[in-house]
């Protein structure tokens, strides 16, 4: 945690939680967000919720020794549904044995639904599986206290914490 | 079909709203009607049974309604898998995917909006203060029109901190103070035809009323001056913080210990 000193270092932090956003959350490519702004928006505003110390995120890089799929790479097409769909049945199993509640079916979150909700020590985590709405994203972040929203993709575990 | 009203019950336990509900219970009797008519039992479903059901459902009903339908299904099946140990011979998650097609938002002109919201004659009478004062929840609070049409009297009186917005809360206590009504809802019908007065309006009232109002904006429309507000209001930044990168490697099976 630094001093602030001038507004030219919030910018530079914020850049570098935006690039660091950019290359680690893949944006659902058909996502229509009801204020139809782009997706920079979001990102930036994420960026600042992040500087603001308002939500903490986290990276981390994960090995998968099981075979999911193919990750669909084409970018007008949605994630690979496959893998998708294994990485999903994947979690809930794993949960499921280890006598934490899931639950699978749309689970409802402020903005949107997420692909898997788990509670574990009373406490709600969403799951998002590869691509994500980056307006849905934010807004569930900003309007949601205490929601942990963890976003898995191909190499990396991104939890996000507010 | 079995385990009908245990479902229901699971569906209230879990805080599902009514309409939801509703239309999951709908979507389940459409869809027994459909084992029936197959003499297919349950226990010897299929995913391409399902996915029939589907094909189905697309010739009479909307894609959104589809997608409703088939989430009551898929979460009736999780339910009976779950608390009855039911053995389904096929995984949930190979249903195929009803796509729903969104449409392109079109862009809200919040000063169309606000010149509009300012032509309702607040003092014309009580009913247009009242749809003045939902329109200000919808775009102050963000709230959704199921909430804002169950919010209590004793809500705003005995708990200050619900709405935080200083004027609106001056608004909504000058309403309450005009109006002459037993209900404890805020918003009721005003109308003298209306027999359940105590009864609070109904969500299809308030879409009603915005129709009227706002030519050509819905709720939602309403709704994204809320999201652009928040926009703007950008948190105070005192102290610079950033994301954390773990950089050991974890194993997916040990996802648990991260969270």
């Amino acid at each position: 945690m630094n001093n602030i000193s001038n507004w030219l270092d919030i910018e530079k932090s914020i850049n570098i939680e935006i690039n660091w956003l950019k290359n680690n959350i893949v944006p659902y490519s058909k996502d229509v967000n009801p204020l139809n702004y782009s997706n920079d928006v979001f990102y930036r505003l994420i960026a600042i919720l992040i500087v603001g110390g308002n939500i903490k995120a986290t990276e981390y890089l994960y090995t998968n020794e099981y075979d999911f799929g193919n990750l669909e790479k084409d970018i007008d097409k949605t994630h690979g549904a496959e893998w998708h769909n294994n990485m999903i049945t994947y979690l809930e199993s794993y949960f499921s044995k280890l006598n934490i509640s899931t639950e699978l079916s749309e689970p409802k979150l402020y903005y949107g639904h997420a692909d898997l909700k788990i509670i574990k020590n009373d406490k709600k985590i969403y799951f998002e599986i590869d691509t994500i709405s980056i307006f849905k994203l934010w807004i569930n972040l900003l309007k949601t206290k205490n929601i942990t929203i963890i976003v898995i993709t191909h190499n990396k575990i991104i939890k996000f914490e507010s | 079909m079995k385990y009908i009203n245990e479902y229901k019950k699971y569906l209230k336990d879990n805080n599902y709203s009514n309409s939801a509900i509703i239309a999951y219970i709908t979507g389940l009797k459409l869809f027994n009607k459909f084992l029936n008519k197959n003499n297919i039992f349950i226990e010897n479903l299929r995913v391409i049974n399902i996915n029939n059901y589907i094909d189905l459902l697309k010739d009479s009903i909307s894609p959104s309604t589809q997608v409703v339908y088939l989430n009551g299904v898929k979460n009736y099946l999780n339910f009976i898998k779950k608390y009855y140990n039911f053995e389904l011979k096929f995984n949930i998650i190979d249903i195929k995917q009803i796509k729903v097609i969104k449409k392109t938002k079109k862009n809200v002109n919040i000063k169309e909006i606000n010149n509009i919201i300012n032509t309702i004659d607040i003092h014309k009478s009580l009913q247009s203060k009242r749809d003045h004062l939902i329109i200000q929840l919808i775009i102050k609070t963000g709230m959704r029109i199921s909430e804002i049409v169950k919010i209590k009297k004793e809500d705003i009186i005995k708990n200050q901190t619900i709405i935080k917005d200083i004027e609106l809360l001056k608004l909504i206590k000058s309403f309450i103070n005009e109006i002459n009504t037993n209900s404890e809802y805020l918003l009721t019908a005003l109308s003298p035809r209306v027999k359940n007065k105590g009864d609070h309006l109904t969500t299809r009232n308030v879409e009603r009323m915005i129709r009227v109002n706002f030519n050509n904006y819905s709720y939602n429309d309403l709704k994204s001056v809320y999201y652009k507000s928040l926009i703007n209001n950008l948190p105070n930044i005192t102290k610079i913080f950033k994301h954390n990168t773990i950089i050991r490697k974890i194993k997916l099976q040990e996802i648990n210990n991260i969270i």
